[in-house]
């Protein structure tokens, strides 16, 4: 098939980059060229996808899978354990990462799938279970309440960076949480806090 | 009225032009929005009301005819939107439970496929389209030219498009879904 020679102002017309009169005469033209309208469609459901996949599409699956046998509730009983156990001995400074205990929960409880309780090495990911109407995932990994790391995601399992991993020290307690958000931006779902330790 | 009625084959080509106009009104209005629809039926009834009374004369293409309806009709919707929002403003829309569901089902399976691409293609997708880096952009970020970045981004759509088949790609064809 012959290429128009519209064809290449497609990319720039979905990101916004042509000036209004462009704009308006690609507009024209695929008002009037087939090809061209189809193509720009097609790209159209294919960013849109892509948004709302998530950076989670483009990293590789943890290659290491979290132990299968962990549910929600062995996970969430080790974790209360080690929760108690890292309770801070000073009251702990307020931060703005700070989830308060008495937060209120709308919708499903999140149940978080592991990792916890005590790993030999770095966790590869972490990996919760959907929540229904979820459009978005926001991680918070914490020590000491303060987070060290944050991340969204459309996917049920997010990878920790390589940078993240290497900054866990051997012997502390870690936790995270993961709360789940409507596209509209309402909160519909927030997991226990989920500690766990690397070594020892 | 009869199909030997000159008008008649007008009335159907307009018709051709739903999907068209259907999107440039999401595109404007924003995805969500229920009154897309209307809006849509509207600048196709007026179009064929036009042809009737005689006021598209063939000075230019029937598409830019209803090209220059369809900008009209939202520029006047915006217009009277923000004229409403300015006494009583309102949330943007947002998709339903339904939508919210297959926008996630989607979601899920186009993470599979780009999953399955080699890594310079995701790492297309991922500037190019996703970032939304301009080719430029991308083009300096991997060391290619923007010739080489349009092309493959080209591929790496294809792949996809392969992986996915027609039917993840609703936005292009007539009839919407
Ligand atoms: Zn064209």
């Amino acid at each position: 098939m012959a290429k128009c020679v519209f064809e290449d102002r497609i990319g720039a017309y979905l990101k916004g980059e042509l000036p209004p009169e462009e704009e308006a005469r690609f507009e024209e033209h695929y008002f009037n060229c087939p090809a061209c309208f189809r193509e720009t469609a097609e790209r159209s459901d294919l960013e849109e996808a892509l948004r709302s996949a998530g950076e989670a599409a483009f990293r590789a699956r943890p290659q290491v899978r979290l132990r299968p046998g962990w549910v929600y509730a062995a996970a969430a009983a080790v974790a209360a354990a080690a929760v108690i156990l890292s309770l801070p001995s000073s009251p702990p400074k307020p931060s703005p990462f700070q989830f308060p205990a008495d937060e209120i929960v709308r919708g499903p409880e999140l149940a978080v799938v592991g990792p916890a309780g005590t790993l030999a090495a770095p966790p590869e990911g972490l990996e919760w279970r959907p929540v229904a109407g979820a459009a978005v995932y926001r991680l918070a990994l914490t020590f000491e309440g303060e987070a060290i790391w944050t991340a969204e995601t459309a996917d049920q399992t997010i990878a920790l960076p390589a940078e993240v991993r290497s900054r866990l020290v051997e012997g502390r307690t870690y936790v995270w949480r993961v709360r789940a958000y409507a596209a509209e931006g309402r909160r519909i779902g927030v997991s226990e806090p989920t500690a766990f330790r690397v070594g020892r | 009225m009869s199909p030997d009625d000159p008008g008649h084959d007008l009335d159907e080509a307009i018709a051709g032009f739903r999907t068209v106009v259907g999107y440039k009104v999401r595109r404007a209005l924003g995805a969500w929005n229920p009154e897309w629809e209307d809006v849509t039926n509207e600048i196709l009834a007026q179009a064929v009301a036009k042809v009737r009374s005689g006021e598209f004369r063939g000075e230019s293409s029937i598409g830019t005819f209803i090209f220059t309806i369809t900008r009209r009709r939202i520029a006047d919707y915006i217009r009277d939107k923000s004229r409403v929002l300015r006494h009583a403003p309102e949330p943007p829309p947002s998709p339903g439970p339904e939508a919210l569901a297959d926008r996630q089902e989607r979601a899920r399976r186009l993470t599979a496929a780009v999953r399955k691409l080699k890594p310079k293609y995701r790492d297309i997708l991922y500037l190019y389209h996703f970032q939304g880096l301009s080719r430029e952009e991308t083009a300096r970020k991997l060391g290619l030219t923007p010739i080489q970045v349009s092309d493959r981004a080209s591929y790496a759509r294809k792949l996809l498009r392969r992986l996915l088949g027609p039917s993840f790609f609703p936005s292009g064809k007539a009839g919407g879904d």
